[in-house]
């Protein structure tokens, strides 16, 4: 038995360093369990979505509005060879609607709305995507402490902050191509069922920045999306390093978004609470130009106020949030004893 | 120059409801260059502590420590491609394989494939490599541990208990690869209960208790330091004997069929005394003290096993 000699001794560089935690991340099995679940949860999604649209009563209702538009010909014709036009309703009957069908038939569409639906696929990916980051984040960084890898590691690089970082990097590199991956297929499937069952009119888009370029405005959402899942990933990553276990990370969390956020809404949101949410926040700082959220009650009637929470503020408020819970646990991981 | 070197180290940890304790109290530790040191303690003595401040993962309240003469923790990053540790139980991913796990330290570390498939080799784990580790018994995850040690090809190892939960076999044979790499010119600092396992393949040792070291240096001289002197004298008329040499001055007793004889400096003049009386010795046998009997009795001192 001998020491089989090494022709170079070891580095500490940080691409290979990171490469080996990626590669630690993605052979974690409950990482490619829940990038299945997700994965396959959007196309279960995407396939039940496509089936529950129809071109066909789309083109029914294209045969009505014709029908319609012919009758209105004939009335027309009619009301032509009437003695006096005055008289055309007493000889033709009432005249029939001109309204195009639409305005008051809409409930009758099943065409899958690429401007309605396509932000909404996007929405709800980034949001599960966000969900699943937070979960890899903290499972990460409890695997390492209740298996003590995390000593073992320091044993190759114990510049703590660095190999924190570099963790961390890991999580958001893994989660954030995760989430762009679950993005790309939700709005892949989308496009398809509108292009197969649907239609791309704009006039169905719910805000003009999707009306007037749906391309760039799904981009920018798109990037907006991938912020927010680094941000659910480092949040979760901060819990576990903080509290040094997985379980207690997502027992925080289940108390904060379940009994906290909701005993503050009951209990705050007439002083104004909701602009301060961090699920609100995700939402507003995902959806085009933001959202309007109830604000103060003011006025001697206790009137509702509304508060725009803009991209920009919901991306200020998502940010100090994961300073507050990233800055104590890298300090806390640079001084605690590692046992 | 010592590879090793700590002066004054402190660490004292605090406790809830519970005055702080001092796990290390001015302890000091050096290691020279080459062979194989033993680092003895009873349990609690500050022992894994030590390992820990030497190795960045506990801070130090007060001293200076130095390995392969950098400053320890400032500039541990310098020298730790250079350490191969395994400290207490190994810490692998247990979801993972065995070779995917030291796989996943050659990566960060820059180093070939090939050498995890050659420590594998080295602890007789090729077999099992692709077995993930939560299957594994706690001696294949020590073997695992001494392999990860290994992997940087280092010049100073670490070892904390290495042979636990080894069978006989595999206890031997980690024994003789520290022997023969500490015969390469590697440094391995051995922390062990085993003392007979330090007593065999430890050229120096450390026995340190309450944080503080009780006695340091040669294994040969710390055992000549506990040794009585005493003799055991085989002979025929056992209470004749007796008589004999507790006349003559000795300090002697029955013992198990013999004399025992206390502080003999030289054995011929016990033999002589009895000869002049007739009585002719089978044997003579000076008692060795072996490290076991040197820790207790040395920890005894110092105020008992913690």
């Amino acid at each position: 038995m001998s020491i089989p000699t090494l022709e170079q001794r070891p580095t500490h560089k940080l691409l290979p360093l990171l490469r080996s935690e990626v590669s630690r991340i993605t052979h974690r099995r409950l990482v490619r369990v829940m990038a299945l679940i997700l994965l396959g949860g959007i196309v279960v999604i995407s396939i039940f979505t496509f089936f529950m649209h129809s071109k066909q009563l789309a083109s029914a209702q294209e045969q009505l509005e014709s029908n319609r538009a012919e009758q209105q010909r004939y009335w027309l014709e009619c009301a032509d060879s009437a003695p006096d036009p005055d008289l055309a309703e007493k000889f033709c009957g009432r005249e029939p609607a001109t309204q195009p069908l639409e305005r008051f038939d809409w409930g009758q569409d099943d065409r899958y709305k690429a401007y309605e639906v396509l932000p909404i696929a996007l929405i709800g990916a980034a949001i599960a995507a966000t969900g699943v980051a937070f979960l890899i984040g903290a499972s990460s960084g409890g695997a390492e402490w209740s298996s003590r890898s995390m000593t073992l590691q320091l044993l190759f690089e114990p510049r703590r902050l660095r190999l924190l970082t570099i963790k961390w990097l890991g999580v958001v590199l893994s989660t954030t191509v995760l989430a762009a991956v679950a993005m790309v297929v939700a709005v892949g499937f989308g496009a398809l069922t509108a292009q197969l069952r649907g239609t791309w009119d704009g006039q169905f888009a719910p805000v003009d920045e999707l009306r007037d370029n749906l391309g760039q405005t799904m981009m920018l959402m798109g990037l907006r999306g991938l912020v927010l899942v680094a941000a659910g990933a480092t949040i979760g990553y901060a819990i576990a390093m903080l509290v040094r276990n997985t379980g207690a990370s997502l027992g925080v969390a289940f108390v904060y978004f379940v009994v906290l956020e909701n005993g503050i809404r009951f209990a705050l949101m007439r002083y104004g609470s909701e602009p301060y949410m961090l699920s609100t926040n995700a939402v507003a700082f995902l959806f085009p130009g933001g959202l309007e959220v109830p604000g103060e009650e003011a006025g001697p009637y206790a009137e509702s106020t509304s508060v725009d929470l803009t991209n920009l503020r919901s991306f200020v408020t998502l940010s100090a949030y994961t300073a507050l819970l990233s800055l104590p646990a890298a300090w806390s991981f640079s001084r605690r004893d590692v046992g | 120059m010592p590879v090793i070197e700590a002066r004054g180290v402190r660490k004292t940890y605090r406790r809830r409801g519970k005055p702080p304790k001092a796990a290390l109290d001015g302890l000091d530790l050096v290691v020279d260059e080459g062979g194989v040191h033993g680092f003895l303690g009873p349990n609690g003595s500050g022992k894994t502590t030590m390992l820990r401040c030497l190795l960045g993962l506990a801070r130090a309240d007060t001293g200076d420590m130095r390995v392969l003469g950098q400053q320890i923790p400032h500039s541990l990053p310098a020298v730790i491609g250079d350490i191969g540790v395994l400290l207490e139980s190994p810490a692998f991913f247990p979801p993972f394989t065995a070779r995917l796990n030291l796989q996943l330290l050659a990566t960060a570390a820059e180093i070939p494939h090939t050498q995890v498939g050659a420590v594998l080799d080295v602890v007789q784990l090729t077999d099992a490599a692709d077995e993930r580790v939560k299957g594994y018994s706690l001696g294949m995850r020590q073997r695992l541990g001494i392999a990860a040690a290994m992997l940087k090809q280092p010049s100073v190892l670490i070892l904390d208990e290495p042979s636990n939960g080894l069978d006989p076999a595999g206890m031997r044979e980690v024994r003789q690869l520290l022997r023969a790499l500490g015969d390469s010119g590697v440094t391995v600092l051995l922390s062990s209960h085993l003392l007979g396992e330090v007593q065999q393949i430890c050229d120096t040792v450390t026995i340190i208790n309450h944080g503080r070291v009780v006695t340091s240096g040669p294994v040969d001289e710390v055992l000549k330091s506990q040794s009585t002197g005493a003799l055991a004298v085989g002979v025929a008329d056992a209470p004749r004997a007796l008589e004999v040499l507790v006349t003559a001055g000795f300090a002697a007793r029955i013992q198990d069929g013999h004399i025992l004889v206390d502080r003999v400096e030289d054995g011929a003049v016990v033999a002589r005394a009895l000869a002049d009386a007739q009585l002719y010795p089978s044997w003579l046998m000076p008692q060795q003290v072996d490290l076991e009997q040197a820790f207790l009795a040395i920890t005894a001192d110092e105020g008992g096993v913690a």
